[in-house]
């Protein structure tokens, strides 16, 4: 066990770098799923709606599960001075600008495009910003205590998007149990 | 009360395969008890829908290639309807139709994926005929699945799709089985690109890359006898040939009397010949009757149009044999001298007007007229009904044979030539098309078509915001089967005529959703 809390950043750390990855797929869950709302009103009941929202925030909770454990272990493995040093603002940080680059990627589409030149170019400009973000956190104090700052303040709204999330997981629950149809 | 200790379960673990052995024996016992309460004078009832079978594709219905050798077969000994038409141009309205024996506006399911209103849910099939038949239903079809997903428990035996799928990549009915609607609009929404993105920024591309490495697999697998792709929809992967095999062993091992539906895929789009099918008619020198293109044109190309109609026919071509497979094990079984087997589907497709498929607000015949052919008990010999019927018809006609009350609300009528039903010559049907009005509002973004006698008419409302009382047309289907003149501003008594009737028609329906 003392492997763990060795590589393990502490408690605190942990669920601000989680509400980070929280918010910005919740954020994003619920703007996409507001494009469709026109269209599912036309065909759903008010039931019904509540709970495609609901397994729609429930995927944004597991995303941004996802998401935080590949970033946990990645964090695990790598040397303590890479990240574990400044873990909230490195993985604020990385939250924000993957969540960014995904959200790129999927508006213009680029799975579907499978166009190499775009794809090289979001590749290479995610990674150049990620670099250039994390060599700013290390060498900038400030920077580094800004992002800390701003995601201790952003907690309270990630927190609502969570408390959301638990809300939508028992409408789910409850439509299941009472066989919904 | 002793308390039951490790020790007391190790000692009982010995006994568990005499358990087994036992609860296996009840089953059986139970199971034959159930198979001899079930049987009695009422005939089996089997349902073969081919999704999207045009009749204006089978060479029975005219069509110049031959694509149907065994639908050709199987009519000699049944009755065919030559002018039966689908409620609606898409499967969730289509089916709902058949199911409820009502038209789109009453059972409300006219969005895609779209599921009844909750009033009619009970009124199906499945609930309405006798507790002694064994029912049983299978679908490739996803959007048939939430219809059937609805009836619960009315359907004694429901097997999910991807029991006969060679993958698919849906999680919605396995963990949300009770909500599945609900659960694979969120499924969708969160990992799959329609409309608009997906709504997850992780999950959706692992699990696009792993619908990706399925698919790779599987075709790779079946590459030498699919050249163009294994029959498919969207995550589905699938052999016909798997399901035919199934349907005909599991028929003759029902409990009878037993109502069997299966919703078979092909030959739905994408459109995957067998190697055997594959450019069967490419050379074939088959011109299809160029059109002018329609306001709601997709402008696909004349050429593009003609190659796709040559796919489809192919797909059809295979469809139709394995077809002729199943009509080969059934006879040999015996099974259709104590069924009603029936053949149908629910739409066509339509390959002509620069327009492409079955999703468009048109209701072309190529698009909603389709097969009905029934073989009865033991029937010998060939019987023809000219006369128009709807696929609403479908459950009254089961009524009628189950010796069931017919209740007020269905709309459909016994189809002639079954029990004794005369022809009726002056029947009007409709089809419906009204995806994007509201589910419960009156219908007011609506494409309505009527047929009566050898007309009909067809009236597109609400889909221009510049006009929203649309326009009409009006062809004489017998003299003008290919819909190519519209006498709607020529044929003024007769347009006047129908066209009130349809408006009359429109305000009743609406009447329900209007507020007074």
């Amino acid at each position: 066990m003392d492997i763990f809390k060795k590589r393990l950043p502490e408690r605190q750390q942990l669920i601000y770098v989680f509400l980070a990855f929280a918010f910005v797929s919740n954020a994003w869950a619920l703007y996409d799923i507001s494009q469709e709302f026109s269209a599912f009103v036309l065909r759903l009941s008010l039931g019904e709606l509540l709970g495609v929202y609901s397994h729609s925030l429930m995927f944004a909770l597991v995303d941004a599960m996802f998401a935080f454990m590949l970033f946990l272990i990645a964090s695990f493995i790598l040397p303590t001075a890479w990240v574990r040093e400044r873990f909230v603002s490195i993985g604020t940080s990385i939250a924000f600008i993957t969540g960014v680059w995904m959200i790129i990627f999927h508006l213009n589409n680029l799975a579907s495009r499978r166009n190499v030149t775009s794809i090289g170019l979001w590749l290479g400009s995610y990674i150049l910003v990620l670099i250039a973000v994390y060599i700013f956190i290390h060498r900038n104090e400030k920077f580094h205590q800004g992002i800390a700052n701003f995601i201790e303040r952003l907690a309270l709204l990630a927190g609502i998007y969570i408390f959301l999330d638990i809300v939508g997981f028992l409408v789910i629950i409850i439509r299941n149990i009472g066989g919904v149809a | 009360m002793s308390k039951f200790t490790r020790r007391d379960f190790l000692k009982a673990l010995p006994a568990v395969p005499f358990f087994k052995l036992a609860w296996d024996g009840m089953e059986t016992a139970v199971s034959n008890i159930q198979t001899q309460a079930q049987n009695s004078d009422h005939p089996n009832i089997l349902f073969i829908v081919f999704d999207t079978l045009s009749a204006r594709h089978v060479t029975l219905h005219g069509y110049q290639r031959d694509t149907t050798p065994n639908f050709a077969r199987f009519a000699e000994k049944a009755t065919v309807y030559h002018n039966h038409r689908s409620t609606a141009n898409f499967t969730s309205s289509a089916t709902s139709s058949m199911f409820t024996g009502t038209y789109p506006w009453t059972h409300r399911a006219f969005h895609l994926h779209g599921t009844i209103g909750n009033g009619m849910i009970d009124r199906n099939f499945f609930s309405m005929l006798p507790n002694d038949y064994h029912k049983v239903a299978y679908t490739h079809n996803l959007l048939v699945a939430s219809l059937l997903h609805q009836f619960g428990g009315e359907v004694d035996n429901f097997i999910q799709t991807r029991e006969l799928c060679l993958a698919d990549e849906q999680f919605a009915d396995r963990l949300f089985n009770r909500d599945y609607s609900v659960a694979f609009w969120g499924e969708e929404t969160a990992l799959r690109t329609g409309a608009t993105s997906p709504g997850t920024l992780y999950l959706s591309l692992f699990d696009r890359l792993n619908r990706f490495s399925t698919k790779s697999q599987i075709e790779n697998q079946f590459s030498e006898q699919y050249p163009v792709g294994v029959p498919s929809l969207h995550n589905l992967f699938f052999l016909l040939e798997d399901a035919i095999d199934w349907i005909g062993n599991e028929v003759t091992g029902l409990p009878q009397p037993f109502l069997g539906y299966f919703h078979l895929l092909p030959p739905h789009e994408p459109y995957t010949p067998r190697a055997d099918f594959f450019e069967m008619f490419k050379q074939d020198g088959f011109r299809p009757v160029e059109k002018e293109r329609h306001q709601f044109s997709d402008n696909t190309s004349q050429a593009e149009l003609n190659r796709e109609r040559r796919l489809y026919d192919e797909f059809l071509a295979f469809t139709d044999s394995e077809f002729g497979r199943l009509m080969d094990m059934l006879e040999a079984s015996g099974i259709m001298q104590n069924s009603y087997i029936v053949l149908t589907s629910d739409h066509g497709e339509l390959f002509e007007r620069g327009i492409r498929g079955h999703v468009t607000p048109t209701l072309f015949d190529p698009l909603i007229h389709v097969p009905l052919i029934i073989s009865k008990p033991g029937q010998t010999g060939r019987e023809d009904v000219f006369s128009q019927t709807s696929a609403t018809d479908l459950l009254p006609t089961l009524l009628s044979i189950t010796d069931q009350p017919i209740p007020e609300w269905v709309e459909g009528q016994v189809l002639p030539n079954i029990s004794d039903t005369p022809e009726d010559e002056s029947r009007i049907t409709y089809a419906v098309e009204a995806k994007s009005n509201p589910k419960m509002a009156p219908l007011n973004k609506i494409t309505l078509a009527q047929v009566e006698g050898n007309h009909k008419l067809i009236h597109y409302k609400g889909h221009r915001a510049n006009n929203p009382e649309g326009f009409y047309e009006l062809y004489d289907l017998e003299a003008d089967p290919e819909e190519l003149t519209n006498l709607f501003d020529e044929a003024d008594a007769v347009s006047s005529e129908l066209k009130e009737k349809l408006d009359q028609k429109l305000n009743e329906v609406n009447q329900p959703f209007t507020r007074q």
